[in-house]
């Protein structure tokens, strides 16, 4: 079972020997090993697009990297199939210690545009999705973390309800409440111009 | 209450719905991903598990000591790459013998006895980034931050036997990529790894010529620390990692160079028997 509060007590930023997180791929079994392996492989793109729209736009390997070493050290504590929650909530809490880290509370943009070329998109199509992610940047920035959490769990990632009460050790109505605050959020500012 | 709460893409205005697109279109580039596997011993050092697994004390102790390494990337690291090749320097350092990157087995006698092997790390690691991994680094284009003045930073090598111009160097490759950067220290990472400090370093000198630019200056730079050591070249082991560490105290790839910065600070029964940098004295890995 996944606790949410245990991924609180995670010193992001201080992985230092003797807290708990020394566990390596290399001490886990084979079987532990494949299922870090698969899991890196299928929630990379989650957990990196968690990361970029919760205004990790630095150290983003570092983010990464604490992320699924945290999976790694609390695998046993991650039920099979869960897996994706728990990198989303563990990407989500990451992202707001290293916002917080860098005293980025109010200023959440992207200092250069996203490097959008390994997507092979065209290049009006490269313009268009950064015309959109800074629109993004911009409406997330103005939110409370909290609710750009759960919107970004929800309508980006595609997690249910159930999910990210789990991943964010929230109340399932508290869930709710936040991704109708969101909307009502980003309609207010798609209709002001935002 | 699930259905209650429809997806945007279902409900939302055809703005919001473009919104949560182009969010959802956004792909993190592929070399954060390599950095990762190759950070985590899921890349080019995929052996890493299957070593440790494998069961000697020896190995997982060393391992323990990466894990610490690799444990301890942070963000004040001010985004030094821990690539594995650095992992590896320093789980060396401290006396653990990695799985040299040799060619991969064939699939039937890696598996031996499980199936197919498709689900182990090994397998899966060699599909990506695994042993021979090196040509296998899917590279996406990355703006090289700091190989500039990285590249200017490293000291010259010793002089080393006179030698013809390597294929590498010679070749008319107008840019080499991250993949052939990558390889050649991986090549030299496993000749400190032999204790071969003297092919490492030629393989480092062929990496200064050959990359003006290198986007892993500063892991050649201290694995040339690791191969000086390996050749037997302590005092300049020691002044070149000394140096690093000043350069870069707060840098995980300081770690591993600490042991050769006092190396001359120990009393001689504490000092090993065999070079720095090198092997163990035995190897209890299969």
């Amino acid at each position: 079972m996944i606790k949410g509060g245990a991924l609180r007590d995670v010193p992001v930023g201080a992985f230092t020997p003797g807290d708990g997180l020394q566990q390596n791929i290399g001490q886990v079994s084979p079987e532990a090993q494949a299922r870090v392996y698969r899991a890196v492989q299928e929630n990379f793109g989650l957990v990196g697009r968690l990361l970029r729209h919760s205004g990790v736009f630095e150290d983003v390997d570092d983010a990464l990297q604490q992320v699924f070493m945290t999976f790694l050290a609390k695998l046993d504590q991650v039920q099979p199939g869960k897996e994706k929650a728990f990198l989303a909530g563990c990407a989500v809490h990451v992202a707001s210690r290293h916002r917080r880290a860098r005293g980025l509370r109010v200023q959440r943009f992207e200092p250069d545009p996203p490097d959008l070329a390994h997507t092979g998109a065209t290049p009006e199509a490269m313009a268009e999705s950064r015309q959109r992610l800074h629109q993004l940047d911009s409406i997330l920035g103005e939110m409370d973390e909290g609710t750009s959490q759960v919107f970004l769990l929800f309508e980006v990632e595609e997690l249910t309800m159930a999910e990210i009460a789990e991943s964010l050790g929230l109340a399932p109505g508290t869930v709710a409440s936040r991704i109708r605050r969101a909307r009502e959020f980003i309609r207010e500012r798609l209709t002001d111009g935002g | 209450m699930e259905d209650e709460l429809k997806r945007l893409r279902e409900v939302g205005s055809p703005e919001e719905q473009a919104l949560v697109a182009a969010a959802r279109a956004y792909e993190p580039s592929r070399v954060h991903q390599d950095r990762l596997f190759l950070a985590m011993g899921l890349g080019v050092s995929g052996g890493l598990g299957a070593g440790a697994v494998a069961g000697s004390a020896h190995a997982a102790s060393g391992l323990g000591k990466l894990g610490a390494l690799i444990a301890s990337t942070s963000a004040a690291t001010k985004g030094l790459l821990v690539s594995g090749v650095v992992a590896v320097s320093g789980a060396s350092l401290y006396g653990y013998q990695h799985l040299p990157m040799r060619a991969a087995p064939p699939p039937e006698s890696a598996s031996s006895g499980r199936d197919a092997a498709d689900v182990t790390p090994r397998a899966l690691a060699l599909k990506g980034l695994g042993t021979t991994g090196a040509k296998d680094v899917e590279v996406s284009p990355e703006s090289p931050k700091r190989s500039a003045t990285l590249q200017a930073k490293v000291a010259e090598p010793p002089a080393v036997a006179p030698r013809e111009a390597s294929p590498v160097a010679s070749a008319a490759v107008p840019a080499p990529s991250l993949k052939d950067e990558l390889s050649l220290i991986q090549r030299a990472q496993v000749e400190v790894q032999k204790g071969s400090g003297s092919s490492a370093l030629r393989l480092l000198e062929e990496h200064r010529r050959t990359f003006t630019h290198p986007k892993l200056g500063l892991e050649a730079r201290a694995l040339r620390v690791r191969a000086l050591a390996a050749a037997g070249q302590g005092a300049q082991a020691e002044a070149e990692a000394r140096a690093f560490i000043a350069e870069y105290p707060r840098s995980l790839l300081s770690q591993p160079l600490i042991p050769l910065a006092h190396f001359s600070d120990r009393p001689p029964s504490a000092k090993p028997s065999r070079p720095l940098g090198g092997p163990p004295p035995s190897d209890p890995t299969p």
